[in-house]
Parts: C-alpha cells; structure tokens; sequence
C-alpha cells in the first residue's frame, strides 16, 4: 500500500525546514519552487505533481528516521531518484507531448480583452499603492532602459537591487496567481 | 538578455535547458543551498517571459524558450498572466513574438563588435584568456594532487608499517581488519554520473567531466566493517580509519527479501550531499542478504554520514531499502 502523507508526517517536514512556523512556510514554498523548477529542467510535464512526490517522500523520511541537517540538500537527492524513475515510467509525459503553447490568436482574444484588463485592474487593487508603484516601475521599459530604472528605483527606495528584485518577484508572483485564478472564471 | 552577471546567465541557460551534465547538477545544488539564486531564477524567468512576449529574444532563444521552458501548465499560465500584467501594466500591447529567423552568426558576432559593444567584447575576451590560464593552472595542480594520492596509497600498502584495525566502538559494527589486498576491481572516480544525467529525454549524452584519476595499483590498505540494519537499542557507530588508508571495503546487511537484480548505495555527508554513490550487482545464490562494496578513502572525511541502500528490481524501480548511520574519525 502507497504511503500517504499525514498531518503528523507533515508537521514534522515543516519543523525539519525551521523551528519557527512561518520561516518553515516560506522554506517549504521556496523549498517546492525549486523542486517544481528541477523538474520542469528535465522536460516533465507534470513538474508540479513530482515535486509533491518528492516532499511526500522526504516527509516520509523524516517521519521514519528523524530531522536531517538539510533537508533541502536531501529533497535534491531524492528529486533525482523521483526523476529517474518517471523517466522510465510508461506514463512519463515529456515535453515532446505537449500540444502548442496555448496563445490564443488575436482576434480570438479581443473578446476576452475587456474581462482580463478587468481581472488586473482588481488584483492590482488588491495591492498597497506603493507595492502597485513598484511593480510598474520594474517592470517598466526595455533592454537597457529597464536596467536603468530599476538601479533608480532601488536608489530612491533607498534598498539594494537583491532587496528590490526579491520585493518585485514576490509582487508579480502574487499578482500572476490573482490574474490566473480571475481569468480562469472568465 | 545582455549585461549579466554569472548568476544571471547561468539561470538563463538553465532555463532554457543549456545547461546539462555536471554545470546543471551544480547549480542545482546551489539552487537548493541559496535562497538569493532561488530569487534570481525567479527573477530571470519572469524577464525571460517578458523578453519573449515583446519579441526581444533571439531566434535560438526565442526556439529553446518554447521548446525547454514552456513544458509546465504552471509556466504556461505564468505567460498569459504576464502577457495581461504587460497589456496592463504598461498601457501598450505586447508584441507578439517576431524575431526574424534568418538572424546569422555572422550577424550576431558583427552586432558585438559595434562600436557600443566594442569595450564589452574587449572585457570578455581578457576574461576568456584570464580564465584559461587559470584554468591551465588548475589542471597542472590538480594533476599533482591526484599523483600524491597515488603515492599515499602506495605508501599505506605497506604491511610493515600497517596500524592496528580499527576497533569495532558499536555492536552492530564488526571491523573485520585492514586487508591488505582489493578484493574488487574497484577504481571508479569518487561520485559516479547520477544515472538520470546520462537518459535526458532531449538532451545528447555527456557523461560528467570528472577527471580520472590516474590508473595507479590499488594495493593500499583497506579496513573492513559491516554495517547491520539498526535497531532501537543501537546507536550510531564510530569508525577511526586512518589517513593512510586508501579505502573502506564495507559489508551492509539489509533484510529485504533477494527480488533486486542489482542495488544502489549513496552515500550522504551531515549536510545532504552525496560524497559516493554506485551500482552494484545483486549476488546471486547469496542468502544472507548482503551488499559489499568499496568506498574510495578521499570520500570518507571525519563526520558523520549516511548510507542510503536502494533496491532496484527487475523492472527498473527503485525502492529505498535502509539507512545506516555512521560516524568517521580520520586520524
């Protein structure tokens, strides 16, 4: 029988990241981009469902054998086992499986047009307007010109560009799953 | 994508699927290890993303971008999000992708050398000559390290000068004795190629560049244990080797039952990494359930480690069978 992740084994994964329940959150979630990421480097499809194969397994371990010293370090090592056996998996769908990038043409799209704008203008009000002024202004410009903006920005913020870049990869991911979660209800 | 730092343009290449083989297993480990390169991946997709719905990526980019990076649902919608967020955003329409295809080589090498750009090459090129002279020198003293390896070994193969066996600190450890003798061809390099860096689904086949050391006689001393499935009343074991060894000739016993056509065994420093690993064949006929292998003194430091034993069976899957934990006292 597959064993399945319980709330114990779950808790005990969180407190292996960080004693503290909010840093042991963020790990977790950093701890399942990463994972999703290796996945998605080698071609798997369903990058996402793996990456949770691999933290069910690593809770498993934690279960069984106690805290580890790096639990991310380990999820690495098992992230390849996980891999390879997906590789050799019938049911392993590979890039190569996968229909076009779903794009909709331009005229198909005019209609949903208004209802997305709509779904942005909502999840941008979700934001603090200093958070809203800062999402504009990384983003803003071109090549060199949005180099330049963001060396300013972080100027006038008064923080270095690491703390910027980490602010604005933060806001756009929130605001990404807002706009996916809204546009999917269109 | 032009101006980057090292990071930058390795999250790049990764991304796209150019990095392979031992480049992609290290940055992963440092992806997995540093909070900021996490940032920085993420970082650099959504400005990957970006690029690419203005149609500022190059052809080879903009190919390897469809190709390599849009294999998830979840990048998939993180571009129709963006494609709304820069519609929105920016009160201007992003462009659809158009990037004349027929971009040459030639194209792109004379667009370097155009007078703005002319300083960046010049910098690339000392850059590239400063790196392969390190690089050369690198090799030079890497190669002098792997001869006084050899004659380390060479030394301890001794018997005259053998130190007394390491004496068994738990019961579950027996430390049989230093042989003096290698009772398996055994020369591998310290970690072998993971076996998934040699079966990409698209990737062509580069086997890590680990350098091979030079084939000198492994008649060094080896010390012998056996590690047995650990039980509540056991602790972990404490192995003293000495820095003359040249290697572990180690004994597992495990009590799954003989359905493996082969094993795996890693081995796991304190903090995670894997310091060895190999495949090793099931013996057939063997009832008493034990795996022999050897590992290569250098990966054996003072700390403690874990030994992960994984079955594999018939059909190629593998199962996790037992860990075993041991500490090593290099004196």
């Amino acid at each position: 029988m597959k064993w399945q992740l319980t709330q114990t084994a779950f808790d005990g994964l969180l407190a292996a990241l960080d004693p503290d329940n909010h840093s042991a959150g963020e790990k977790y979630v950093r701890l399942r981009g990463n994972l999703v990421r290796f996945f998605e480097a080698r071609g798997f499809a369903a990058a996402g469902d793996a990456a949770d194969d691999v933290l069910n397994r690593l809770a498993r371990k934690i279960e069984n054998g106690g805290p580890l010293d790096n639990p991310a370090s380990y999820a690495l090592g098992i992230a390849r086992m996980v891999a390879l056996e997906l590789r050799k998996s019938p049911l392993h769908s590979s890039s190569d499986e996968i229909p076009e990038i779903g794009i909709p043409a331009r005229d198909a799209e005019l209609d949903e047009k208004e209802g997305k704008l709509k779904c942005l203008g909502e999840c941008l009000a979700e934001l603090q307007p200093e958070n809203r002024g800062i999402i504009v202004g990384y983003y803003k410009g071109e090549k060199r010109e949005k180099i330049e903006n963001r060396n300013q920005m972080a100027k006038n913020l008064g923080i270095p560009q690491n703390a910027l870049r980490s602010r604005a990869v933060r806001l756009r991911e929130k605001l990404e799953n807002c706009i996916t979660n809204c546009v999917r209800g269109l | 994508m032009k101006g980057l730092d090292k990071d930058n343009k390795n999250a790049v290449d990764y991304l796209l699927g150019d990095l392979a083989g031992a480049a992609r297993d290290e940055f992963e480990e440092r992806l997995f290890a540093d909070d900021d390169l996490g940032i920085t991946v993420t970082a650099t997709e959504n400005d990957l993303i970006d690029e690419y719905l203005r149609g500022e990526l190059t052809s080879d980019q903009k190919r390897k971008f469809e190709l390599n990076f849009l294999v998830s649902e979840r990048r998939r919608e993180k571009l129709l999000a963006a494609e709304v967020l820069l519609a929105g955003l920016l009160h201007n329409e992003p462009a659809a992708p158009d990037v004349p295809l027929a971009e040459s080589f030639w194209a792109r090498l004379s667009e370097l050398f155009r007078l703005p750009n002319l300083a960046l090459a010049g910098g690339l090129a000392v850059l590239f000559l400063i790196l392969v002279l390190g690089g050369f020198r690198l090799l030079r003293q890497g190669e002098n390290e792997i001869v006084r390896t050899g004659n380390n070994q060479n030394t301890g193969s001794d018997p005259d000068t053998r130190p007394p066996s390491p004496a068994p600190v738990n019961s579950n450890v027996v430390a049989n004795a230093g042989l003096g003798t290698e009772p398996q061809q055994n020369v591998s390099p310290l970690i072998t190629p993971s076996p998934q860096t040699t079966r990409e689904p698209r990737e062509p086949v580069s086997p890590k560049p680990t350098p091979m050391p030079k084939r000198t006689p492994q008649t060094g001393r080896i010390f012998a244990f056996t590690l047995f499935p650990v039980t509540r009343s056991s602790s972990n074991p404490v192995w003293e080797i000495p820095e003359t060894a040249s290697g572990v000739l180690l004994t597992v016993v495990h009590n799954e039952e003989t359905r493996f056509v082969k094993f795996r065994a890693e081995l796991r420093d304190s903090a995670g990494g894997v310091v060895w690993n190999k495949e090793l064949p099931a013996t057939r006929g063997n009832r008493s359930k034990t795996v022999r292998m050897t590992i290569e003194s250098g990966a054996l430091r003072s700390g403690s480690y874990e030994l992960t034993l994984i079955g594999i069976t018939p059909r190629g899957d593998y199962e996790e069978i037992n860990f075993y934990n041991f500490t090593v006292k290099r004196k």
